[in-house]
């Protein structure tokens, strides 16, 4: 690059800017595809396993018309924890898949605060053990999974779970506002049942929020979310 | 740690790169710079995970998210107010008094507000320490148990006496000391500097009963105050604060005389502050008792009158008005006004009060208040509070220290080693304890009494520990643990309860397995003596949740007895001041500031970040001279001075003010930490002033004569590096604060007129705003605020707001998004002292927002002047453009260390470099308020907002409210015909709050 001059390097620049951006993005869709399709497991109803983790989400998770699936920005630049599609390991191969699509257990039994409280939280270890201490699991990898939460239980010690949706200190959501106003856990979350690992079904921009606060007639004071 | 720089980040990255220049060619470090970076990058881009840790058990009353309130009481003085404490996720992150409680009523002050600074110190002790066996070998963890077992060993061989030195104890804890001081036959010694046992002594000699009134400020009409901070430390301020402005919003105001050498911030509330020349007070008192007789008031029995004539024959006028440089006029009105007031107050004491003749002093003061027939008006004898601190008790104690008699010596909750001046040797008597014997300290902090000891066993807090207080009959606080305790620590009352478990002295606990237990025994005690209908528990837990018990009957009323003649053969001369050198001519005034009290405070940054309400000065102390005496000392204005006497020497900043008397030099107490910790370390270079002090000097002992020497002033060699937040002192006739004057009489003096161009009905440029449901705004009392800055401390807390540290204060940095503007008119005879809050206005017409680029501040539909933090790109137009200068923009990243970040209060952004911010009416209690109407289906009520700072005001000087429904407080406040907006009239900036005119007497 150094070779070249003035205007032809400031080309040059852009191009390979550009080039970059959009490969970045189709290598990082891709692999979001791929992983979709791989989360299969052997105990889903055959009949859901065709349901996009995505879908009811609203708007299609999409901010605004620059903000095309393909291109997050999130996936190439900044938090990745923020892009759509965020799938982290957690310490226990939990799956909503069993607990929600096969055993229909409805969302607040675990996630009870989230029409208390500005916070969703996760259910204390204790919820998990108050069945668990009878539900052993059918198979060696369900045991082996079960078994953890004892012992974190018996450890008197709580799961370090990673964060599927980390936030920026800036924003203050309030879950309990949400819920009571009847948005349904969905339009945010997306088929969270059919997740077996819980993956992130929006980037969650604020365009997208501001969309749906501007159709739903919500403030869109910047007050209502930033202090 | 490094001087002031501690609490700043200043570009770690670079420092860190320069010193790894040293030694390195230039090619490696240009390799350093890139690996640098890139991980920088990838730190960036790949942001570590985040994770979120549910309970292991759930708790029913712990919601995440939602703030769980624990009601306790303040033991951070001995006043005992009730406080709330905010917990979140189980750690408390904010203190606010508690509105149930008689003594505070709601409110709270600077020193209870930064007691959350004092739980989450990063030198907190973490877990029970003790020496080696050499002399001076330094501290190791130790486990509790072999520490108990050391300290049973030592209570059961010593031959030796044995000893407790504690601080101002209360109610169980109390009687837990003392059973257990008398178990182990060891002598029980309290200390406390903050405690007034003089007045006491005094109440004893003249009225017949011991302990300390209540003072019934809001009853008085006229009070005449010498030296009594009651407004900053003295006995109970926030009590007589509500008291004092109670007084001061009747229709006809109470007059307030203030008489001390220097001004104090009581003396800048009162309407007559009298500079009497330190130690003439005692005369003027005895000139006020002969005038008040002369004239013919009083019902007091014939006897009495003959012995206050034959007590007060030999003063007379005209000598009295010379020595103690106070005007014939103005001796004769002060007694003019008190004979001719209803209830009138006569009250003495504080740092100012505690001269070489303090006792006749005070004799002198309720002598005179018996003349006025106060006591049963203003004064109330049935209610007392009784201090137990001696400095008698521990100067024998130190002499039995001295002389080896002492074995086992247990010290807790006090801090002598700095609060008692070096003359009194504890700091060379204790050591020798430790000489075949024993030395604990049971302390939450590393300071100079605890650096003494051989064993360290680390105390709760008042957040995490069970207790309670009996300040003043009939009144009973309840303390409650707020969160579990941070470390490995414990309660005072589970530690002596274990001691005596492990040194087999079974009858100390009564039974009880742990303190808890204990303070519920005693409980149980309380609800059969007062009779309490219902069973135990659910009076228990009531008391609880309410703070205490309040409705409680007060002992019988004690008998009141005429002064006794003894009374009367005390020295009544006046104060005397010890000098052993002649060159020593000034006389050392150390005083009380609202910062530190007597140095507990010093090691928490917001108060050390907190501008003294009178001389505004942070991160220092200083020595307050007169401009005549500086400048015949060739003293000029940001000279270092050092202050000294027989007893040692401070070198400290000069801080020249015409408002000292000429003969003194007044220095705060509380810096000069040598120990304690890192903040309070910081300003081990300005002296302990309490050095200086003589011990010599006491004509009796039960207090300590802080205003009984004398000290000669030198100018330094370096220049000072003395930091104030406010540069200017007057306001130049700009009516920023204004004031009603009043005569005497109560009718209004004329107003001088504004100049300023008001059109009745300003044409408009912008388009006016609508607020359709809630306008939010403020009236702000300035009759009732006295500048006390708990306030300033509330939104430090409330707000995380960052504490930055002296260098970058000193460069205008302070970031105080509400800060008390101090302005002084007329001479120092006819002083008038303004105290302002001043913060954002949240304007209608806003200067900041049209000049903001990125629509990062603006105007909301609730009339808020709103800040987004994440729009923010720093230009900083918008302070410029402010007309009140109260943005303030984060220059660096500031740094919360070590669990001090605990108590940042999460529903609030924690500010990064480069943003801009300032006060937002406390937008997110507005947020929590609006969503519980919305649950319940109701607009937010009138009061159900209150913002951190209104919420701590001890005077209720500040109202929040919605201006929309002129039903709310503050819109009948702001109607008011005091009401005015500051520079509205000139800058049509139209302000949502309203400040109401001080009042004040021209006397």
């Amino acid at each position: 690059m150094l070779f070249m001059k003035g205007r032809k390097k400031l080309l040059f620049l852009v191009f390979l800017a550009i080039s970059s951006v959009v490969l970045g993005a189709l290598w990082g869709g891709n692999s979001f595809l791929l992983s979709a399709e791989q989360s299969g497991s052997a105990q889903i109803p055959s009949a859901y396993e065709r349901i996009d983790a995505r879908a009811g989400v609203w708007n299609d998770g999409q901010a605004a018309l620059w903000d095309l699936h393909i291109i997050d920005q999130f996936r190439i630049f900044g938090h990745t924890g923020r892009a759509r599609g965020y799938k982290p390991e957690q310490p226990i191969n939990f799956s909503h898949v069993t607990h929600v699509m096969k055993h229909q257990i409805d969302c607040q039994y675990c996630h009870w605060n989230v029409a208390k409280s500005s916070y969703a939280a996760i259910p204390e270890v204790q919820t998990c053990y108050g069945c668990h201490q009878l539900i052993l699991g059918e198979t060696e990898e369900q045991r082996h999974e079960i078994q953890k939460i004892r012992e974190y239980f018996d450890n008197n010690e709580p799961i370090p779970w990673v964060k599927v949706h980390p936030m920026p200190d800036y924003v203050s959501f309030n879950h309990k506002r949400h819920i009571k106003a009847g948005i349904a856990c969905h339009e945010c979350h997306g088929q969270v049942p059919v997740m077996d690992v819980v993956e992130r079904a929006t980037s969650m921009k604020m365009g997208w929020c501001i969309d749906c606060h501007r159709e739903k007639a919500a403030s869109i004071d910047c007050y209502t979310c930033h202090y | 740690m490094k001087d002031s720089s501690v609490l700043v980040n200043i570009n770690k990255n670079r420092s860190a790169t320069a010193d790894q220049q040293s030694g390195m060619s230039r090619r490696k470090f240009l390799k350093v710079i890139g690996a640098a970076s890139a991980a920088g990058v990838a730190g960036c881009a790949d942001s570590a995970q985040q994770n979120v840790f549910p309970h292991v058990r759930g708790q029913v009353e712990q919601v995440p998210g939602v703030a769980v309130w624990y009601s306790s009481t303040c033991g951070e003085c001995p006043a005992g107010c009730g406080i709330r404490i905010r917990t979140r996720e189980g750690r408390a992150v904010k203190i606010e008094g508690n509105p149930d409680h008689p003594i505070s009523q709601g409110g709270l002050c600077a020193l209870g507000q930064s007691a959350l600074q004092h739980h989450y110190d990063p030198d907190r002790i973490r877990q029970p320490l003790a020496r080696g066996p050499q002399v001076g070998s330094p501290f190791q963890p130790i486990s509790w148990q072999d520490a108990y077992a050391r300290i049973a060993n030592a209570m059961r061989n010593s031959e030796k006496k044995k000893a407790i030195l504690t601080g101002h104890v209360s109610g169980a804890e109390e009687e837990l000391v003392s059973s257990f001081s008398a178990s182990c036959e060891a002598e029980h010694v309290v200390y406390d500097l903050m405690e007034q046992s003089v007045i006491a002594q005094a109440a004893e000699l003249v009225y017949g009963v011991k302990g300390l009134p209540n003072y019934k400020l809001s009853e008085a009409d006229v009070i005449v105050n010498f030296g009594a901070d009651f407004l900053e430390t003295w006995i109970s301020p926030v009590e007589y604060a509500r008291g004092w402005s109670d007084a001061r919003r009747k229709k006809l105001p109470a007059k307030v005389i203030h008489v001390e050498p220097r001004l104090s911030l009581t003396g800048a509330n009162a309407d007559l502050w009298l500079s009497a020349r330190p130690g003439t007070e005692m005369k003027v008192l005895l000139l006020l008792i002969k005038l008040i007789i002369e004239g013919g008031r009083g019902d007091i029995t014939a006897q009495l009158r003959t012995r206050l004539e034959a007590l007060t024959s030999s003063v007379s006028l005209d000598v009295v008005a010379s020595e103690s440089g106070v005007s014939r006029s103005r001796l004769l009105s002060v007694a003019r006004y008190l004979s001719e007031a209803n209830a009138p107050l006569v009250l003495g004491g504080g740092a100012a009060g505690s001269t070489s003749n303090a006792l006749s002093f005070q004799v002198a003061i309720n002598l005179l208040n018996l003349a006025l027939g106060a006591p049963g008006k203003t004064i109330d004898l049935s209610a007392l509070r009784q201090p137990r601190s001696s400095v008698a008790e521990l100067e024998l104690l130190i002499k039995s220290m001295q002389n080896d008699e002492v074995g086992l010596l247990f010290m807790a909750g006090s801090n002598p080693a700095f609060t008692l001046p070096a003359s009194y040797a504890f700091r060379f008597a204790v050591p020798r304890v430790s000489i075949g014997g024993l030395v604990v300290s049971l302390s939450s902090h590393l300071d100079e009494t605890a650096q003494l000891a051989d064993i360290i066993l680390p105390l709760n807090t008042g957040i995490e520990s069970w207790g309670d207080s009996r300040e003043r009959s009939g009144i009973y606080g309840l303390r409650q643990p707020a969160m579990t305790p941070l470390f490995d620590t414990r309660d005072l009352g589970d530690i002596l309860l274990q001691i005596a478990s492990a040194a087999g002295l079974e009858k100390v606990s009564g039974g009880a397995q742990n303190f808890r237990e204990y303070l519920r025994a005693s409980w149980r005690k309380l609800h059969s003596e007062q009779g309490i209908e219902g069973d135990f528990e659910r009076f228990w837990l009531e008391s609880l949740e309410r703070g205490g018990f309040f409705a409680g009957k007060a002992k019988s009323q004690p008998a009141t007895r005429a002064p006794s003649n003894d009374v009367f053969n005390l020295d009544f001369g006046v104060a005397q001041f010890a000098a052993s050198d002649e060159r020593d001519d000034l006389v050392l005034f150390p005083y009380f500031s609202v910062r530190s009290f007597d140095g507990r405070a010093a090691n928490r940054p917001w108060m050390q970040e907190l501008p003294d309400p009178i001389t505004k000065v942070v991160w220092d102390s200083w020595a307050e001279m007169h401009p005549d005496t500086a400048s015949a000392r060739g003293i000029s204005s940001g000279d270092m001075v050092t202050v000294r006497n027989f007893f040692g020497e401070i070198n400290v900043p000069v801080y020249i003010t015409e408002y000292v008397h000429r003969d003194i030099v007044a220095v705060p107490i509380g810096q000069g930490h040598q120990a304690y910790g890192r903040f309070a370390r910081q300003l081990k270079e300005a002296g302990n002033v309490l050095e200086l002090v003589s011990n010599s000097a006491a004509e009796t002992g039960a207090f300590l004569p802080l205003v009984a020497t004398k000290a000669r002033v030198i100018r330094g060699r370096r220049a000072a590096d003395l930091v104030t937040t406010q540069k200017e002192n007057s306001q130049h006739g700009r009516h920023l604060a204004e004031t009603k004057f009043l005569n005497p009489d109560g009718s209004p003096k004329p107003k001088k007129e504004h100049g300023a161009h008001h059109p009745e009905d300003p044409k408009q440029m912008y388009l006016q705003r609508v607020h359709p449901l809630y306008s939010w705004g403020m009236t702000v009392d300035l009759a009732a605020c006295t500048g006390c800055s708990a306030c300033v401390v509330a939104c430090y807390a409330e707000n995380n707001i960052a504490v930055v540290g002296k260098k970058v204060a000193a460069q205008g940095r302070h970031m105080a998004w509400l800060r008390i503007d101090r302005y002084y008119e007329g001479t120092p005879e006819e002083l008038h002292v303004d105290f302002q809050p001043m913060t954002c206005q949240h304007c209608n017409n806003a200067p900041c927002e049209p000049v903001c680029p990125v629509y990062a501040t603006y105007h909301n539909e609730e009339g808020l002047n709103a800040m987004i933090y994440n729009r923010c790109v720093g230009t900083r137009y918008c302070s410029n453009n402010c007309s009140y200068k109260v943005r303030r923009f984060n220059w660096f990243e500031y740094e919360f260390p070590e669990t001090l970040e605990l108590q940042l209060n999460p529903d609030v952004t924690r500010r990064t470099v480069g943003v801009m911010e300032k006060c937002t009416f406390c937008v997110q209690r507005i947020a929590e308020a609006k969503d519980r109407a919305k649950d319940l289906g109701r607009p937010v009520l009138d009061g159900e907002v209150q913002p951190a700072c209104v919420q701590s005001c001890p005077t209720k000087a500040l109202t929040f409210g919605n201006r929309n429904d002129p039903q709310s407080n503050v819109s009948r406040l702001a109607a008011s015909d005091r009401a005015y907006k500051v520079l509205d009239d000139h800058i049509n900036t139209q302000p949502a709050i309203s400040y109401l005119e001080g009042i004040k007497y021209k006397l």
